[in-house]
């Protein structure tokens, strides 16, 4: 989008180079600011996602004693076991 | 002839453009004007029939108004239509506002790969249904595993019950709205702010306004008939509820309906209840007819401030 940047002239001189900005973006300040905002935004957009997963691959009874929780004490696959059950044994008369 | 010929030249110019709308004009046709005629079960008591639905609606008696009598004789009528009317209108205003605002800071964020970043994250939320968005709610709100109350127990508060306090799901009904719809509604805004020509952010930059006026008085008035066009839009479906949202996310609270029974809502549980076809293609109408009556009133008062801004 900010193909031709316009940048500030340090003057010149020798042995002393600024780091040239881009008068075009936001101040440093503001940009970090913006970062921020819109990173934590974007961040929980996607966080309810994550945590539902972890929730699905958190064993029962840690379940029951802590609650929902990103870290779980104990992971176990039981949940995705226990859905895919029935269409196994679906297939089994097949086999 | 000559006429024909020169329309069937001009048909085969566009052939690529009108290719690209084929589906679209498809769908239409066949969701939205074939079953337009059904409209006229509103006014029938239907009643089903062993020849089929068609039979059914013909062999039905007419009743005139008595099906909408049931949506405003019942005494709930003034608590749904408030709802409706004070939760659109809510969520037209702050998600118009939200949308453009992240969309302006997306486009002024310096670092572009980030930015991408962040709004492919923003939109993941608006492809989730809205079952899927009542279990994340469910996972904050649960009373005894719920993230929430687990910080109010770490905290040394008491947990609250939020499947049944009414008084806190106002707010958890348009945060869940905001964090679903922004994201999307953004991109719109976004493509619009990318259009707008470069060169009057220099002229400014050359008369020395900072980079607040430029977004003040360049990018939004820039952008402003976008703005007023989803507006439109949005005012002429103030009166049709989001269904998911307010009927899963709630998950069905009885508890809790004085604060998320909307029209739409109102409407299912009746159609659960008694079956009754005709009330609630009537409910239907009833919201497609006043949407249709208010995108023409807000059209015509925008035309007469700003001719251009104007939908049609």
């Amino acid at each position: 989008m900010n193909n031709s940047a316009v940048l500030q002239h340090d003057g010149g001189r020798p042995g002393r180079r600024k780091k040239l900005r881009n008068i075009h973006q936001l101040p440093p300040f503001w940009n970090m600011l913006a970062h921020l905002a819109i990173g934590l935004f974007s961040f929980s957009c996607v966080y309810p996602f994550l945590f539902v997963i972890v929730i699905s691959l958190t064993d029962e009874t840690t379940l029951a004693k802590n609650g929902y929780s990103i870290f779980p004490e104990k992971w176990s696959l039981d949940a995705y076991a226990y859905v895919f059950k029935p269409a196994i044994s679906c297939f089994a008369p097949m086999a | 002839m000559g006429s024909l010929m020169r329309w069937l030249r001009t048909v085969n110019r566009n052939m690529a453009l009108l290719i690209m709308v084929l589906p679209g004009a498809v769908w239409f046709l066949l969701f939205c004007y074939l079953p337009m005629p059904g409209v006229i079960l509103a006014f029938k008591n239907y009643r089903f029939s062993r020849d089929g639905f068609l039979a059914g609606i013909i062999q039905s008696e007419w009743v005139g108004f008595k099906n909408f009598e049931y949506l405003f004789k019942t005494e709930d009528a003034y608590i749904i239509v408030r709802n409706t009317v004070l939760y659109n209108a809510v969520f037209i205003v702050l998600g118009t506002a939200l949308s453009v605002f992240v969309a302006i800071l997306i486009h002024e964020i310096a670092n572009k790969k980030l930015a991408k970043i962040y709004q492919t994250g923003m939109f993941l939320p608006h492809f989730l249904s809205w079952v899927i968005v009542s279990y994340f709610v469910f996972s904050f709100l649960s009373v005894d595993k719920g993230v929430l109350n687990q910080l109010l127990r770490y905290f040394g508060a008491d947990p609250v019950y939020w499947y049944s306090e009414t008084k806190y799901w106002p707010f958890i009904l348009v945060i869940v709205y905001l964090w679903k719809s922004v994201g999307y509604g953004s991109v719109i805004y976004l493509a619009a702010i990318v259009g707008i020509d470069k060169s009057y952010y220099e002229a400014a930059m050359i008369d020395g306004a900072n980079k607040w006026q430029q977004i003040c008085r360049i990018t939004v008035p820039m952008i402003m008939p976008v703005i007023v066009i989803m507006f439109i839009l949005a005012i002429g479906g103030i009166f049709r509820a989001d269904f998911g949202l307010f009927y899963q996310v709630p998950r069905d609270t009885g508890a809790l309906y004085p604060v998320t029974n909307v029209i739409d809502t109102f409407v299912y549980r009746g159609l659960k209840v008694t079956g009754d076809i005709g009330m609630s293609t009537a409910a239907g109408l009833y919201q497609a007819v006043v949407g249709f009556v208010l995108v023409i009133t807000t059209n015509f008062i925008v035309r007469k401030i700003n001719k251009e801004q104007a939908l049609f």
